[in-house]
């Protein structure tokens, strides 16, 4: 497994998910294990069914876990359960929850819930995201359901977000407004986990990737590393020893070039670029899933 | 927790503004001697079943149970506030009909032949805490689409019970425990006998939240 950030390196965690396990029928989440540092934003990805919403809900302790451990703020999360749950915001691509109620009635309700609850600060973000008051929220948009969510993990001072799918089904203006959010609210003491399956989302805000596929961590990296360390490999067929092609990953061969992605872009680059006729480039998160998404079927 | 209990009366407002039509429909279609004894009894606490369905029906909806237990709250706590609102749909739900029927009878009209009273009170707190006792734990267990199979068995049991509990006590009249138990009801204060009844079923309401906590700790979502 390959991870970057550990705690010893880099001091304190909001997030940390060792080792842990979860079965299910057709299914195996196997050996997760990923840090998430005070201060950052990690994206999390992978195709659909790789395992983002299961690793989310373990953390939420929504379901239980067959072997592993998962602390958050440095504290078990079933023990603790109560007292890290008041310090997270779980931002749901879906709020059922509050569909007949109106903004000043979910406060009515989800204020007594939370110690820290700041009824200034809520306030301000219905008027600042312009959030209705007088319609029930199954009548907002999607994207005002996702401000209105935020709103609420803002209001009770959330250190960590996490969120599971937050802008899937947005339009482009408001993700890239959902985005900016995201940025404004990470300072030196918060965090967010943020899954998602559109990259070029994370390629904008992630400081750090974790990458699941087929129920196991692919990797976990800050994204400055993973652009360094993966390159797009392009070139003529005709150039394509089998040297290179063994280092290759989800190789793709068209009737005269190839493509296909390398996890040691500078080995490759120094070996066969230039004069040999391949070109490196640097992939987008996008492409890195899909090339990897591409290998792992093919070892299945 | 008492937040929940106000969700549950909140996202309900449409149920409560129906129940007012229903009661008056209610209390005008049952308007004889036959039924003024169960008029009010039968009204609330249909409508309390509406209330509590109505609560459970909206918490199965989407994603909605994951966002509850995403708040700083135990599950206990969830289960308890359901088992609490069920007192408060019952009470709310005696109220509108009672309300209706004292409004309707001090206007003059010629119907509902009674006021509510504390019998009818009483009946209706024990039938919600039989059914809820026996339909919660179904609830947490299996959520709200699996449960409304219990619907059918609580129809049926409302039908069929009371004749069969007749038919067994009448059928084991030389029981020892029943018959002492008939000389205990006789001889007391009936007082004492309301007390002894609301206990029990209080104590198996209790009995039923126990469970449904252990149930709804090993839910997965």
């Amino acid at each position: 497994m390959n991870i970057e950030n550990s705690t010893e390196v880099f001091g304190e965690n909001l997030l940390e998910v060792r080792n842990l396990g979860k079965e299910y029928a057709g299914f195996a989440l196997q050996d997760v294990s990923f840090n998430l540092k005070k201060g950052y934003i990690m994206g999390f990805i992978g195709p659909n069914g790789a395992g983002k919403t299961t690793t989310i809900k373990l953390i939420m302790n929504l379901i239980k876990k067959d072997s592993g451990e998962i602390k958050v703020f440095e504290q078990d999360h079933v023990r603790a359960e109560k007292q890290i749950k008041e310090r997270i915001g779980f931002v749901y691509d879906e709020q059922e929850f509050f569909d007949e109620l109106k903004v000043p009635e979910v406060e009515k309700i989800v204020a007594p819930l939370y110690r820290n609850w700041d009824r200034q600060a809520y306030a301000r973000y219905v008027k600042e995201f312009e959030l209705p008051q007088t319609k029930p929220i199954k009548e907002f948009s999607k994207g005002m359901k996702m401000k209105f969510s935020l709103a609420l993990a803002l209001a009770h001072q959330a250190d960590l977000l996490i969120m599971d799918e937050p802008t899937s089904g947005l339009d482009p203006v408001f993700r890239q407004e959902f985005l900016d959010l995201m940025l404004s609210f990470v300072d030196e003491e918060k965090g967010v986990l943020f899954s998602s399956h559109i990259t070029s989302d994370l390629d904008k805000i992630a400081d750090y990737v974790t990458f699941i596929n087929q129920g196991r961590i692919v990797f976990s990296y800050s994204r400055e590393t993973v652009l360094e360390k993966y390159g797009l490999v392009k070139g003529e067929k005709k150039n394509l020893p089998d040297e290179l092609r063994q280092q290759l990953i989800g190789l793709r061969e068209g009737n005269f070039g190839f493509e296909a992605l390398t996890d040691d872009a500078q080995a490759v680059r120094k070996k066969f670029g230039g004069e040999m006729g391949v070109s490196i480039e640097r992939p987008s998160l996008e492409q890195i899933m899909l090339f990897l998404v591409k290998e792992a079927k093919k070892d299945v | 927790m008492y937040s929940l209990v106000l969700k549950d009366l909140l996202i309900q407002k449409k149920m409560i503004r129906f129940l007012l039509l229903y009661g008056i429909f209610i209390l005008i279609a049952f308007n004889n001697e036959v039924f003024t004894d169960v008029t009010y009894v039968m009204a609330a606490v249909a409508g309390a079943y509406m209330l509590l369905q109505g609560a459970c029906a909206y918490e199965s909806k989407g994603s909605s149970e994951m966002v509850l237990n995403s708040f700083p709250l135990s599950r206990e706590e969830i289960v308890r506030s359901r088992y609490l609102s069920v007192f408060v749909f019952t009470l709310l739900s005696l109220a509108i009909i009672g309300l209706l029927g004292a409004v309707m009878k001090l206007c003059g009209l010629p119907f509902p032949l009674r006021y509510v009273s504390w019998f009818d009170l009483a009946v209706v707190l024990i039938s919600m805490m039989i059914m809820a006792t026996i339909y919660l734990p179904l609830f947490f267990k299996y959520g709200y689409i699996q449960s409304r199979i219990f619907n059918v068995i609580m129809f049926m049991l409302i039908f069929f019970a009371p004749s069969l509990l007749i038919d067994y006590y009448q059928g084991h009249s030389e029981n020892v425990v029943l018959q002492q138990l008939t000389t205990i009801m006789q001889s007391s204060p009936s007082w004492l006998i309301s007390l002894a009844i609301g206990l029990v079923f209080i104590l198996i309401y209790y009995v039923s939240y126990r469970f449904s906590v252990i149930i709804y700790r090993h839910r997965e979502f």
